[in-house]
This record gives C-alpha cells, sequence and structure tokens, in this order.
C-alpha cells in the first residue's frame, strides 16, 4: 500500500468531470481519478474550510461514525477494473469489529479529509497508473508537494507541467457513466 | 409529529433545483422541499429501481449504517429557518438513540434506502403545509409566500408522476 496526500482537485473546461489528484507523499508522482461533481465539491469545500450552514452528505456520515465510536483506520483505493477505481473504507466498530466497506474512491476521499485518516492505493494500482513527472520541473514540484500540507492551497505557477499532463488527457472515454 | 411520505420527486426542466414532495398521511396536506440536483437524484432514482454498478454516497451511508448493525429509527422535518428546511437523522444502536442534523435531502435518500418513517414537526407542515387546488375546501389563498410555489409546481409536466400518485 503506497500513502498517498490529496494535491488538488481539478476540474475539466470541457465537461462536467473532475478529477482528483493524489501524490505518493515518498515519490514524485501522481494518480488521477476522474470523480463527479458533487463529489469533488465535497472534497473541496471541506479542503477550503468553507463553512455550509447544514452539514454535507459526508458531513452527516462522519458525524454518524463518530457517534457510535467507528473508528476508520484508513481509506484505500484498492482496484481499477474496466475503467472504473473501486476504493474501501476500513473501520473497527466501537466493539472491535473490524469492517472494509465497499466505496467510489470519491466518497471514501470525502470521508477521509474529514476524519484525518491516511489514503492509500494499492502498489499495483499505483505502480500501473500513477504519472511521474519530469525530472526538471518534478523536482521542484516535489520539493513544494512535500512541504505542504494536504489541502494547503497550491501555488499555480509550478504546476505548469501537470497542466500539460492534464489537458493531453483524452476525455472523451470518460464520458460514459460509471 | 405528522407522519409522511414522498409524495414525488419533480424535476424542474429550467434549472438544476428539484422538488419533494411529501404528503401528509391521511391528510391532504403537501409540503414541498427544493432539493439539490445530486440529493434529488438519489432520491428518485431508488424509488425508481433503478441500479447502478457502483454504490452512490447514499448507498454508502446506508451501507454503512446496516454493517454496523444500527437502525434508522426515523427522519423528521423539524426545522424550517430562513427558507431552508432542517432534518434530523435518528438512528437507534445499542437501546441508546442519537439525533444527527441533516438536509431534507440526505435524509429522506436514507429513508427510502432504509425504510424509515418519515415524519414532519407540526409546526412546519403548519407554517409551509399546501393543499393543492383540487383538495382546497376553503376559496382562500394560504399562506403568503407560497404562490411561488404553487405557480411553479403547477408548471411541471407531472404526468410521468402522477402514475405513482395513484400507486400510493
Amino acid at each position: 500500500m503506497v500513502e498517498v496526500k490529496i494535491e488538488s482537485v481539478r476540474m475539466s473546461a470541457r465537461n462536467q468531470f473532475r478529477a482528483v489528484v493524489l501524490k505518493d507523499v515518498s515519490a514524485n508522482r501522481y494518480l488521477p481519478i476522474y470523480i463527479g461533481q458533487a463529489e469533488a465539491d465535497s472534497i473541496s469545500i471541506h479542503l477550503a474550510g468553507v463553512h455550509v450552514p447544514r452539514p454535507l452528505t459526508h458531513d452527516l456520515i462522519v458525524n454518524i461514525l463518530k457517534a457510535l465510536e467507528v473508528n476508520i483506520r484508513y481509506v484505500i483505493v484498492n482496484e481499477l477494473r474496466e475503467d472504473t477505481y473501486y476504493a474501501r473504507i476500513v473501520m473497527r466498530t466501537a466493539e472491535g469489529r473490524d469492517l472494509s466497506i465497499d466505496s467510489r474512491p470519491s466518497d471514501a476521499i470525502a470521508i477521509a479529509v474529514r476524519w484525518g485518516c491516511p489514503i492509500f492505493v494499492d502498489d499495483e494500482v499505483m505502480n500501473q497508473h500513477a504519472v511521474v513527472l519530469e525530472e526538471e520541473t518534478g523536482e521542484e514540484t516535489e520539493a513544494r508537494a512535500a512541504a505542504a500540507e494536504p489541502g494547503a492551497s497550491e501555488d499555480d505557477e509550478d504546476l505548469g507541467a501537470f497542466k500539460d499532463f492534464l489537458s493531453s488527457l483524452d476525455l472523451d472515454d470518460l464520458d460514459k457513466p460509471r | 409529529m405528522i407522519e409522511a411520505f414522498i409524495e414525488s420527486v419533480r424535476i424542474s426542466l429550467m434549472s438544476t433545483t428539484q422538488v419533494v414532495i411529501l404528503r401528509e398521511r391521511g391528510g391532504k396536506r403537501r409540503l414541498p422541499i427544493f432539493i439539490g440536483r445530486p440529493e434529488g437524484d438519489a432520491i428518485y432514482t431508488h424509488l425508481n429501481g433503478e441500479q447502478f454498478p457502483r454504490p452512490m454516497t447514499h448507498d454508502l451511508a446506508a451501507n454503512l449504517i446496516s454493517q454496523l448493525r444500527v437502525s434508522l429509527r426515523r427522519i423528521v422535518i423539524n426545522a424550517l429557518r430562513d427558507g431552508y428546511f432542517y432534518a434530523q437523522v435518528v438512528i437507534a444502536a445499542n437501546g441508546r438513540e442519537f439525533s444527527f442534523d441533516a438536509r431534507p435531502s440526505d435524509a429522506l435518500a436514507l429513508a427510502v434506502r432504509l425504510d424509515s418513517p418519515i415524519y414532519v414537526a407540526p409546526e412546519v407542515m403548519d407554517e409551509a403545509g399546501v393543499i393543492p387546488p383540487e383538495f382546497e375546501e376553503t376559496p382562500e389563498e394560504e399562506e403568503k409566500g407560497l404562490e411561488a410555489f404553487d405557480e411553479f409546481i403547477s408548471s411541471l409536466d407531472l404526468d410521468d408522476l402522477e402514475r405513482k400518485d395513484k400507486d400510493e
């Protein structure tokens, strides 16, 4: 399992898709995962510290789990199958029972940022699908990323290579519903 | 507490807003609640029996509640303040009841998945409940400020949903 941090949540200018970009905490490689708008908003709103008058769905879930004294140990993006990423939320109940709940990565990540639990990606998924930045820009980006807290505001100037990469992606494939 | 059920979920063709219509059980009053698109879809698709290959957010929440072996006892639309409805989700665990603040849309999306009763606080129904014209006994207009609701709702094409009404 590779621990990752949320590098950013990005929106496509061409369609409603959003991508959450996960960065390996100990290497200069990134895993972009396309997610829905509502889930992307939920992640962004929390990371940006925006106050919402009424709890969002993921706030409600976290409030319920906390009251029931569940301990979320981590979430993991554990599989990519037929263009769809799968995740699990791994927790221990108040009575000591271990549970691993099937989830979309977006929901798992929206819950993880609220809980403050680690986010992992399966080794094989990371090895096969992570994107490694070019070395010359990578050095600068890595130094910055290492210093940044998850969710800290990004300095767009450092992310040129990354933007190039994202804009080179062919998103048409993703238009089919997940 | 007034028990209610979901009479319909209505989609505006002109905006991203949806309206869920709760109906007082054994009564004529309806409570229209405007909700966001994803939450409206979460209610509508489930009621419509649509299946998704992956769990949607409210499916995840319902799965969590089931797997934790606790139960959704009821949901209550319990307040209306500054134009926003508020709800409570009540979960029973180990003989105790826990109440959680929620948006009505989330509470309703959970209620339809976990078959829990839906309640509306009497003061909320008194303030925001409407009686559709065909059921109205007195010609006088209901609460002020609801004309916009009525106009909007009557402008919707409800042919699909009328069928559902008769099934209830």
